[in-house]
């Protein structure tokens, strides 16, 4: 067989959505799992080029470099200031933490009605419904999305610090700077 | 009311009240209803009834306190609950913090971007006039199947309003007429209930007079 990480980046570069693992191997007349060790390579490979490759779930997407944001806005005359309100941040850091879960378990957090703000993430694509809950009700499960991911320039879902060790919250980021 | 005999207790209004007090006699024991109709029977006057009023009062207090759940420690399930929901949501808060910060930074992955074909200005293909568009736009035109009509199914309408004004005009010519005269006249069902209808309102006018000779006779409708 060819070359799989060369596979997996060519058809990567072309993607204009994201791709699943499962498609790739397909595609390739691989193992998922061979394409998963692939991905990880490509991602250490990357990590001195302007592209980087986000991964959520089975799903992969080539992206540009987070740290050339301004340069690609401009090119792309795109507004790299975000709108996104304090309500909607405080929702999404939920979903980002505990999804799957339903809007119910959201409000009991927030202790507000969230459909709205729940709405208009999913709009914005930043989450999405990933499936029903088996209980009473069959209530619509949420989960964030790989635009998330790129939204915020990260590689992969960003971990909650505990109380005491805020500050170390995404280290790699930090690190760049 | 000297001695008071309640099971094990034996002794005084005042005694039995402090041994309610003290938890030494049941409290559902008591029955101050049983109390109060024998204390009235003993005739007594206002300084006895102000004693009995007063230690009656204080047994029915403990008794409902007896009666009602605790509630002090459900309370402090509540508090620390509510401090925990609290504290998990700060967590969340100080987390949407730190995603502000990374929006903040400014550092956005951008994808690829295609498929958009966009079409700025009207490219016809060269030597075509005028009179060709408009024949090519009728063959579109004429490609588009037809719309089949549904044919709708058309329900006159009958007005209670009408029906008065018909009722009217008909008295004026039958100043008595029968009820089932009347019904003969309608086309539907809805017709008749209509007519019903009419007939009862011009009755409520009093300008209708129904009168009936025998039970399950023929009503007989005059104008007044």
């Amino acid at each position: 067989m060819k070359n799989l990480k060369s596979i997996i980046e060519s058809i990567l570069l072309v993607a204009e959505k994201p791709v699943s693992m499962k498609e790739l191997a397909q595609i390739a007349g691989a193992m998922i799992s061979q394409v998963q060790k692939e991905v990880l390579a490509l991602q250490k490979e990357f990590q001195n080029r302007g592209m980087r490759i986000i991964r959520k779930g089975e799903f992969v997407h080539l992206v540009s470099d987070p740290e050339n944001a301004e340069y690609v806005a401009k090119y792309l005359h795109e507004e790299l200031r975000s709108d996104l309100t304090q309500p909607a941040l405080e929702t999404l850091a939920i979903i980002a933490h505990k999804e799957p879960l339903t809007r119910i378990e959201i409000e009991e957090i927030r202790g507000v009605n969230s459909e709205q703000i729940l709405r208009n993430l999913m709009i914005r694509g930043l989450i999405n419904e990933i499936g029903r809950k088996e209980t009473l009700g069959r209530p619509i499960l949420y989960g964030t999305t790989i635009e998330f991911l790129q939204y915020f320039g990260l590689e992969k879902k960003p971990e909650i610090s505990k109380p005491k060790e805020k500050k170390s919250l995404f280290d790699t980021q930090n690190k760049k700077e | 009311m000297d001695q008071i005999i309640l099971g094990q207790f034996k002794g005084s209004l005042e005694e039995l009240t402090e041994a309610a007090k003290n938890q030494k006699i049941d409290l559902s024991s008591i029955s101050i209803s049983d109390l109060t109709s024998k204390f009235l029977r003993t005739n007594p006057d206002s300084e006895e009834l102000s004693i009995f009023l007063d230690n009656a009062s204080k047994i029915f207090y403990l008794k409902s306190k007896y009666i009602l759940p605790d509630t002090s420690q459900e309370d402090l399930e509540e508090t620390t609950n509510l401090k925990e929901r609290q504290e998990e949501y700060q967590i969340y808060k100080d987390f949407a913090l730190d995603l502000e910060n990374i929006l903040s930074l400014g550092n956005r992955s951008f994808k690829r971007e295609g498929g958009k074909i966009e079409l700025k200005t009207f490219s016809p293909p060269q030597n075509i006039n005028f009179n060709q568009l408009v024949k090519i736009f009728q063959d579109v035109l004429s490609k588009i199947p037809e719309e089949t009509k549904e044919e709708k199914i058309k329900i006159k309408k009958i007005t209670v309003e009408e029906k008065i004004i018909f009722l009217k005009n008909y008295f004026k010519d039958n100043p008595k007429t029968y009820f089932s005269q009347l019904l003969k006249t309608a086309r539907s069902r809805l017709e008749l209930v209509v007519i019903f209808l009419a007939i009862l309102e011009l009755t409520r006018q009093k300008m209708l007079k129904i009168k009936q000779e025998k039970n399950f006779e023929d009503f007989i409708l005059e104008r007044k």
